[in-house]
């Protein structure tokens, strides 16, 4: 028997990547930002005893793409249409949720809709009628509280029986302009491959929806069409005065207004004074310090616990090895076993501190709803560079980890405000960077000189998205920021405690293994004496232009496949003690090279996927060179004021 | 008279009369809710000409002001 496929869809926000962690048992990251989902994923899903293929959707307002995550949506719901859509609607946001519920009725596939946040909604003082919804729609409408796992057993019943029935809604969004999709769709017909909905493809040509226009131009049928299609949008013209693609989207949205209207019955009460105040606050000109003060306390946090956690964990640690001195003769043995115990304190006591506590304060604000805000503050700084707000999302990713910023580029409009906004991001300081800030900057040199980098580095960032924002004629295929904000929440602890976890798991389980072996490996070459004859052979070149001594080289060399490597082989190959072997500028500048120098093996494999190698290898090009120059000039500039 | 919409002040209700943009953005504008003659109301404008934050049947929406710029409105009183 082929397997019942199951797609889940809804609107940023609507709470869809929690009812598919709970379908799944598996993490989704959710956040409250638009746009956390932005590639498609297949995963089987064994429910009650039932088994089926859940594919979740990139979040999504309506089905009229603009950026790519949507596209994506929309291409693969037609191309691999599944037995049944679940649309994940918010019980709060009525009014965009049944266009879009619209929207996947005209696709023809049979639907039903989860009503999400529906407890939120009556604490708001929505009374909504769910089964005048469903008749009206000609659609199953449940509803649901995801969070609470309140009618997920439902929908999957539900979804079952629909496979079963195939029935679907009614399309409504036509009433006016029937007898002109019916002829368009007689031609159609005649070309299109059956497992297309020959009745959506009419009504998107009226639409104007550029990935139907392609796919006919694939099909070679343009011609066919020309003439009729014309003809069509003109009578449309002449009989309602407006043109056919305004015409359609005003009367879904309007259809939407009205069925909202219909089915609920209050008004909502105003929110709480406390929430009230901090939207307002957050968004007038007092936003700009409390940005500042955010993000600063973020890092500032980060940094402190950081520090509290490794002196903690340094302290466990050393107090147990005690336990387990070894007293070896075999030289290399002892040195093999040295480096795994070294390596083994310097992972603990620099990554884990610093990579759990950043995400655990930024998953904190990510559940908040700040971010959309801040976004709406910056946007005019980011029309400046050409991007609009929106950039600023994958741009404060950034800050956690570049692959997943890279990605969600994605909810972009158009491919020179992605790749520039990509190219910022591969310069923005990680996690990872963020260690070796914190391990070489932040203990050795001071607190006050690691929020200097910060600032520094992103004073980088801004002038190089100016700079090659400018050189490459951003604006003509940038346009301006469009956003709903969604509402504030309170975050939940356990929530962040679990997000932090799944963002932060990485730096055990991959990254800890290749630190215990790199050390080792590097202990070998140093006994071996091969590091000597590669310093020989660096040294001028190192010494010359950032005056570091050569063997720096091997460790960005294992920086470019994590940039933690970096500092960690730094400190077990100076036996932890940087400042006997460098001088305050010379980490200085060896922290400003790692910043900048190549971006990650990770990243770099991300970014080939996304904006392909040209952009890839431009990307990495940029990032040396910035390297080169912000190196050498620090090594010229600090001694000046040391 | 209809006026931009950047010209309005925080706190103002008007109704939308035109907009002088491609139907692309058009068509993504009047998804969210900005059709004719429907009502907003300004929430915010960010300093020196930034976005505008507004309340679109309920829900705020925010645009760049280069796009709020070409949008016409008439307030009401």
């Amino acid at each position: 028997m082929k397997e019942v496929r199951i797609g889940l869809i809804g609107s940023p926000n609507s709470g869809k990547s929690t009812i598919f962690n709970k379908l799944t048992g598996a993490y989704q990251i959710v956040g409250n930002w638009p746009g956390k989902t932005v590639e498609t994923v297949e995963r089987a899903v064994e429910s009650k005893g039932r088994h089926f293929l859940l594919i979740d959707f990139p979040g999504t307002q309506t089905l009229t793409p603009t950026s790519t995550d949507e596209e994506i949506a929309m291409e693969y719901m037609i191309e691999n249409s599944p037995d049944v859509i679940i649309q994940v609607a918010s019980a709060i946001d009525l009014e965009r949720s049944i266009y879009l519920s619209l929207e996947l009725i005209e696709l023809g596939i049979p639907i039903l809709v989860a009503l999400n946040q529906f407890d939120e909604a009556i604490k708001q003082g929505f009374e909504i009628d769910v089964e005048k919804l469903s008749e009206i729609l000609g659609v199953p409408v449940i509803p649901t509280v995801a969070i609470k796992g309140e009618g997920i057993d439902k929908l999957v019943e539900k979804a079952f029986e629909l496979v079963h029935s195939k029935s679907k809604g009614k399309m409504i969004t036509d009433e006016d302009i029937r007898p002109q999709i019916n002829n368009v769709m007689s031609v159609i017909k005649g070309f299109l491959p059956d497992r297309y909905p020959s009745e959506w493809f009419a009504l998107k040509l009226f639409e104007e929806d550029p990935w139907v226009a392609r796919k006919i131009a694939e099909l070679d049928a343009e011609k066919r069409l020309k003439g009729v299609l014309e003809e069509e949008k003109a009578s449309i013209k002449k009989s309602t005065g407006m043109h056919p693609s305004l015409l359609i989207v005003n009367k879904r949205r309007s259809i939407a207004e009205r069925i909202a209207n219909e089915v609920r019955k209050t008004k909502p009460v105003s929110r709480s004074k406390f929430i009230e105040t901090l939207d307002s606050l957050s968004t007038s000109s007092y936003g700009y310090p409390l940005l500042a003060v955010v993000m600063a306390t973020v890092f500032v946090a980060t940094l402190g616990l950081g520090l509290l956690l490794r002196d903690t964990i340094s302290y466990l640690f050393l107090g147990l090895s005690g336990y387990f001195a070894f007293n070896i003769a075999n030289p290399l043995l002892s040195a093999i076993l040295s480096g795994a115990q070294l390596s083994l304190l310097v992972g603990l006591s620099f990554i884990i501190p610093v990579v759990f506590s950043f995400h655990f304060f930024f998953s904190l604000l990510d559940d908040s709803g700040y971010l959309p805000r801040a976004a709406f503050l910056i946007d005019k700084a980011m029309r400046r560079i050409g991007l609009n707000g929106k950039a600023f999302i994958p741009l404060l990713l950034g800050y956690g980890c570049n692959v997943p910023a890279c990605v969600t580029c994605r909810i972009l409009e158009g491919d020179k405000p992605r790749f520039v906004t990509a190219l910022m991001i591969t310069l923005i300081p990680c996690a990872s960077r963020m260690i070796i800030i914190y391990g070489l900057i932040a203990i050795y040199i001071g607190m006050v000189t690691a929020l200097a980098i910060y600032l520094f580095n992103l004073f980088v960032v801004l002038l190089i998205g100016m700079i090659v924002g400018r050189s490459v004629d951003l604006r003509c295929e940038s346009t301006g920021l469009v956003m709903v904000l969604p509402p504030y929440r309170v975050p939940v602890i356990k929530n962040a405690l679990r997000k932090t976890w799944s963002r932060a798991k990485d730096f055990v389980y991959l990254a800890m293994p290749i630190i215990i072996i790199g050390t080792v490996f590097l202990k070998m070459l140093e006994i071996a004496g091969i590091m000597g004859h590669l310093n020989a052979l660096f040294n001028p070149l190192f010494v010359g232009i950032f005056g570091l001594p050569g063997y720096v080289l091997s460790f960005l060399l294992f920086g470019a496949i994590r940039k933690e490597f970096a500092l960690v082989f730094l400190m077990t190959t100076l036996n932890g003690n940087p400042l006997s072997y460098l001088s305050p500028t010379q980490i200085i500048v060896f922290t400003l090279i790692t910043l900048f120098y190549i971006p990650c093996v990770a990243t770099t494999v991300t970014l080939i996927r996304e904006l392909r190698l040209r952009k890839t290898l431009m990307i990495i090009g940029i990032n040396l060179l910035i390297a080169i120059i912000v190196g050498f000039s620090a090594s010229v500039i600090l001694p000046l004021f040391s | 008279m209809n006026i931009a919409l950047t010209h309005l002040d925080e706190g103002k209700v008007a109704v939308i009369k035109e907009m002088d943009l491609d139907n692309h953005i058009k068509k993504r504008l009047m998804a969210l809710g900005l059709l004719p003659n429907s009502r907003l109301k300004v929430l915010r404008i960010a300093p020196l000409k930034g976005a505008i934050l507004m309340d679109v049947g309920g829900y705020p929406l925010a645009i760049s002001h280069d796009l709020a710029e070409k949008i016409l409105v008439r307030e009401l009183e």
